[in-house]
């Protein structure tokens, strides 16, 4: 049997914003995890690891790259690599475009990294195992599907390909129309550029996107994958968890029960110190509930990798029956609420704000260091 | 909210086995002074506020009891039945009823605030009580607080008044700019944003001047090995070129050598030649100028020979030709003339009797010879049958010609008589045939004739001949005919031997241009010679040679490809030493490039030693979005403050408005009932300088209330006017109990019995009406259904 390893997006050296210090954690955490991925290809004795595209965050990447290329040599493994998405050398990701990383003189000195560098595709042969590597890199709204001449003394074909699966409109940037797999040929395509694992295979062409290994961002399951590939006259795909860290994002109603609520955080997070949370408040909440809340919260929260607690979409609770009529407060609610009604998408925020502070001022909820920006900001 | 039962334990000087119910809408409390009146309304107070603290003995405690009071208020709400107690002896708080059951007095306080709209007791006291020692005066003041309370929605909150100055202290005149207290802390974090976003855009500058070297240093890279991989096998394009001029110089010198030395061995063959035409035509010339000669003595000879054969022929013309006669006679017998004679005698006999045979024959019966034909002199004809009859042919015979007649048996004898006669005719005639050997008299004739003919011409010749023989002089004319044949012969042979010559002169002419051809070519040949000797030089041949041998080992050592070798072949020497010195430039300008790349490379070398951070890049970009963030939160903050300065402001003109119309049109009613209708318009202002104005009835004039004073009577009505309406106004929908400490003291009959429907009407209308007097004129007045407690 003969295996091959598929990664894609990995984006190695990528900034993460929403996460301030922690985010050179998480760099760390992306270089740990590939070479997780070589040792697992050691591992399972794979005779080639795919990379679909978007290794790298950037094509600016100063040290980074002789660290990568010298995992890459030092592994011993095959490489094949596929440039990644992006039109301009700086602010897309690793594309093939003028000062791309892939044009570095160094890559020159690693004998086993095959990268598909030809706008027209082009096909890496391994005579041993009888296996044609396909590939071409991205151009802006064309379809990355290579169409070369299949290799004549190829046992297995296998494809490279770096865009969307085109079955929405807006997917249009790379698109792979899902009958172009089907007429491809190939045995195997693998898939880069979205970050969660998905299997797009149709007719006899097996076609998975492995994901990120290590998750960049919230949305999906898990943790990254790398996906073991198994050639033994039919295409087996395992995917393998790699990754580190869970992104999960959890929301917590006001409308609904509080309590359970927060027992469930404890019950579904079984892996706190690894898993990055975005905590979203919603519902209608009045200042001791969302305090409470947030009170509440923070012992649990403490153990997590890091969370972002967004609390936005809470809207005030405001039982108008205890204003009466003639009061300013009822007067204050009634002007807010009709000008909410009439926001615009982005006004709200504000307008909602300044209902809260206004009722906590007027109600006494709120004093006045909860209104100075050093307080608010802590 | 009604208030329903009021029971209390060691409270003032309430006895505590009383319990007060309050069963109606509207309830008197009357008794003396002392009697506990002020201790009920109090009770009440302390009953909804005044929180337990097991730590003190509060001042009401009965004078010289031991034990700490109790007070135990309970509530109608919505007919439902709810008990708030202040038990100082268990030192805890209590509500019960309608599903409730609180201790914890944060909650009692949320509760009771939830019932009344307020949790304090001065609020309490400030619009639900009205005591009849604040009438006296009319306190603008309290009035302006109770309104502002009003606009504060009476809660435990800032005024708006404290809101709008704490916003103004954190936002500025210009609010959109934040440049107040907060705006500094705003500018602050844009401030350190910018900073941020410079530093990131430094280091990005950096990394992409970085990126730029990187890529140059590449490209110079790239470049120099392009170039010395260039300038490699342009040196060796240089070398090859270096063997292959010469070898291509001395393969061309001695081809040249070569062609020169054909040129002249052709020359020198040619004017060889030319030497021997010339030689030849000089010979020829010479053997023309002979021939003319020749050809002109055998012209004249011709002409002497043509003159005596023609004197021969004539001889010959005149001797008559008698060789045929000879030929003739030859052999032949000559008859006479008597032969001759004898001859035709017999012929004519013959003639005769054969005619007469003719004739007889005819009568001959021929009739068994009927296959004979009979005739004479050539004609012949079938016989009739009648003659074939007569004729005894026992043989039967073809044909019968006359001669065969003779001997023929014919049986009739006169025939056989006349053919014995003519037999006899025919053989004479037979002899003379035999003997000279003709058939016909002619023949005989002719040959005398020619006899005689040859006789005659005997004696002719011989007179001509002048004793030669005709053969004599036939061979002599043989001879000349020859020798003229010779001589025309000769004659002509030297004309074919003038050839095409048309003339001496154009032979001569032919002569001298060949001859000037031939010192021509000599001269060619003389050049040539300089030529080749040029060519070669110092050099022999056999050093070219040498030069092409060694200079072609030198080209096989040399690597060069086939195509560029086949380029510079096809060129020549000129071309080639063009592009050899080409070659020399190029590779001079490439050292010079090479030479700058090199140093153009160790100094990006040494720039690229120094790469910039990526990882602060990195991290400058996750302080941006730490700070973006805060600046949003910040701006959203600032933007909600003054969202808020601006609505809250506008809220409260609008309640400040409201209530001023409603206090307005409400105390005018209150005022107008309770004055039975003098006053009908009374203007409650914030303006302090004239806080309140009445209008009386049927006037246009307003007065001021206070400095131009009513009678104390109408003060304390107004007064009492202002508070119903502030009660009415500010509890709302709430409906609460209003506890009226002896309002009426100074109130005339009409003015007590109005002020006491306004109280029934409003009892009516829900609201709970506790009224404390010590005066028995006011329970004279009260209307049906009014609950009467005696204390």
């Amino acid at each position: 049997m003969i295996k091959l390893l598929h990664i894609s997006d990995l984006h190695l050296g990528k900034s993460f914003t929403s996460l301030g210090e922690k985010g050179k954690i998480l760099r760390e955490t992306q270089l740990d995890t590939f070479k997780k991925i070589i040792e697992l290809g050691k591992k399972e004795g794979v005779v080639g690891v795919l990379i679909a595209g978007d290794l790298f965050d950037s094509n600016s990447v100063g040290r980074l790259l002789d660290v990568v290329q010298n995992l890459i040599k030092e592994s011993g493994l095959k490489f094949y690599i596929l440039p990644g998405a992006g039109e301009k050398g700086i602010s897309g990701h690793d594309a093939l475009v003028p000062g791309s990383v892939y044009y570095r003189e160094s890559w020159k000195d690693i004998p086993n990294a095959f990268i598909f560098k030809n706008e027209d595709g082009e096909v890496f042969f391994d005579s041993e195992n009888s296996i044609a590597f396909y590939g071409r890199p991205t151009r802006y709204g064309e379809s990355p599907i290579s169409v070369l001449e299949k290799h004549r003394d190829a046992k297995y074909h296998i494809a490279l390909a770096h865009g969307s699966i085109a079955f929405r409109e807006e997917f249009k940037d790379y698109p792979i129309k899902e009958a172009e797999i089907e007429r491809s040929g190939y045995d195997y395509i693998a898939l880069g550029h979205w970050h969660t694992f998905g299997d797009y295979s149709r007719g006899r062409t097996k076609a998975y996107y492995s994901g990120s290994p290590e998750i960049l961002e919230s949305g999906s399951e898990g943790k990254g994958k790398a996906l073991l590939i198994k050639l033994d006259g039919e295409v087996d795909v395992e995917p393998i968890e790699v990754g580190r860290f869970f992104w999960a994002s959890y929301e917590v109603d006001f409308s609904n029960d509080i309590d359970k609520a927060v027992e469930n955080i404890n019950k579904i997070f079984k892996d706190p110190p690894n898993t990055i949370l975005i905590l979203r408040l919603k519902g209608a909440a009045d200042f001791h509930m969302l305090n409470e809340l947030k009170t509440r919260l923070k012992g649990i929260l403490s153990s997590f990798f890091h969370v972002n607690l967004d609390d936005r979409s809470v809207k005030p609770e405001i039982d108008i029956s205890q204003y009466p009529e003639g009061t300013v407060i009822s007067q204050f609610i009634k002007i807010m609420n009709e000008k909410i009604k009439t926001a615009r998408e982005e006004d709200l925020i504000i307008l909602r704000e300044s209902l809260r502070i206004g009722i906590g001022l007027l109600t006494g909820n709120l004093d006045e260091k909860s209104i100075s920006l050093e307080d608010y900001l802590r | 909210m009604k208030i329903k039962r009021l029971k209390t334990i060691n409270f003032r000087n309430l006895k505590n086995k009383d319990a007060y119910e309050f069963n109606s809408n509207f309830v008197v409390i009357y008794g003396p002074n002392e009697a506990g009146k002020t201790s009920i309304l109090e009770a009440i107070v302390v009953g909804f506020f005044e929180k337990v603290d097991r730590h003190r003995t509060p001042d009401f405690k009965t004078w010289g009891k031991e034990d700490k009071p109790v007070i135990e208020l309970t509530l109608e709400i919505d007919e439902k039945n709810i008990v708030i107690e202040r038990n100082y002896q268990d030192g805890r708080n209590y509500m019960k009823g309608d599903g409730v059951d609180l201790q914890n007095e944060k909650k009692i306080r949320k509760r009771i605030e939830g019932l009344l709209g307020f949790n304090d007791p001065d609020t309490f006291r400030n619009l639900l009580t009205i005591k009849q020692n604040e009438m006296a005066n009319i306190d603008t003041d309290g009035i302006q607080r109770e309104i502002d309370t009003m606009v504060t929605g009476g809660v435990e909150g800032l005024s708006v008044m404290e809101i709008l100055n704490l916003l103004d202290s954190k936002l500025s005149k210009e609010r959109d700019r934040f440049k107040g207290e907060d705006g500094k802390v705003y500018d602050k974090i844009c401030r350190e944003l910018d900073a941020l976003k410079e530093k990131r855009d430094g280091l990005k500058r950096d990394i992409e001047i970085t990126e730029s070297k990187r890529q140059q240093f590449e490209e110079i890279n790239n470049a120099l090995e392009v170039d010395e991989k260039s300038i490699e096998s342009l040196q060796l394009i240089t070398k090859w070129l270096d063997s292959f001029i010469p070898y291509r110089e001395a393969g061309e010198k001695i081809d040249a050598v070569r062609d020169i030395e054909a040129r002249m061995k052709v020359l020198e063959e040619d004017i060889k030649d030319t030497e021997g035409s010339v030689k030849d035509r000089e010979e020829r010339l010479k053997r023309y100028r002979g021939f003319k000669e020749k050809k002109k003595t055998l012209e004249e000879k011709e002409k002497e020979l043509r003159a005596t054969q023609k004197r021969y022929e004539e001889i010959i013309e005149k001797i008559k030709d008698i060789s045929g006669i000879d030929s003739f006679l030859r052999n032949k017998e000559i008859p006479s003339k008597g032969d001759i004679e004898r001859f035709k005698q017999l012929i004519t006999q013959n003639k005769q009797m054969e005619s007469t045979l003719e004739s007889q024959a005819v009568s001959i019966d021929l009739e068994a010879l009927s296959d004979i034909e009979i005739g004479f002199s050539g004609t012949t004809r079938r016989l009739s049958s009648s003659e074939r009859q007569q004729l005894d042919i026992k043989e039967p015979l073809k044909k019968i010609s006359i001669r065969d007649v003779a001997n023929i048996t014919i049986k009739n004898n006169g025939i056989l008589i006349a053919s014995e006669n003519l037999n006899k005719c025919r053989e004479q005639m037979k002899e003379i045939v035999e003997r000279f050997g003709i058939s016909t008299v002619d023949e005989l004739e002719q040959r005398y004739e020619k006899k005689l003919e040859r006789d005659q011409a005997s004696k002719e010749r011989d007179k001509l001949l002048e004793g030669k023989t005709v053969e004599e002089i036939k061979n002599t004319l043989d001879s000349l005919h020859s020798d003229v044949e010779n001589i025309k012969r000769d004659t002509e042979s030297s004309a074919e031997a003038l050839g095409d010559v048309k003339s001496l002169e154009v032979e001569e002419f032919v002569l001298e241009e060949d001859k000037k051809r031939l010192s021509d070519k000599k001269k060619d040949l003389e050049e040539l010679k300089i030529k080749k000797a040029k060519l070669l030089g110092q050099d022999t041949e056999e050093d070219l040679k040498r030069t092409k041998i060694s200079q072609e080992l030198n080209l096989a050592k040399i690597e060069v490809s086939d195509n560029e070798k086949d380029a510079l072949m096809g060129l020549s020497i000129a071309d080639l030493k063009k592009k050899r010195e080409a070659l020399s430039k190029e590779i001079e300008n490439l050292m010079k490039r090479i030479q700058s790349n090199r140093e153009k490379r160790v100094a990006l070398e040494i720039e690229l030693k120094h790469i910039p951070s990526y990882e602060e890049l990195l991290k400058t970009e996750e302080d941006i979005g730490e700070k973006e963030e805060i600046k949003e939160k910040s701006y959203i903050l600032l933007k909600a403050l003054a969202v808020l300065e601006e609505n809250l402001k506008s809220a409260s003109e609008m309640t400040r408005d409201f209530i001023q119309t409603r206090i307005n049109d409400l105390t005018s009613k209150y005022f107008h009932d309770l004055t039975r209708g003098k006053y009908d318009k009374v203007l409650v202002s914030m303006d302090n300088e004239v806080p309140i104005k009445v209008k009386e009835a049927g006037s246009q004039e307003f007065r001021d209330a206070v400095n131009r004073s009513l009678s104390t009577g109408a003060m304390q009505q107004l007064y009492f006017a202002i508070r119903l309406a502030l009660m009415g106004i500010l509890t709302g929908d709430k409906r609460l109990p209003l506890l009226l400490d002896d309002p009426f003291v100074d109130f005339d009959i009409e003015r007590r019995k109005g002020a006491i429907e306004i109280l029934s009407r409003l009892s009516a209308l829900g609201y709970q009406c506790l009224l404390f007097t010590c005066h028995d004129f006011i329970l004279q007045d009260l209307p049906e259904g009014c609950q009467v407690i005696k204390i």
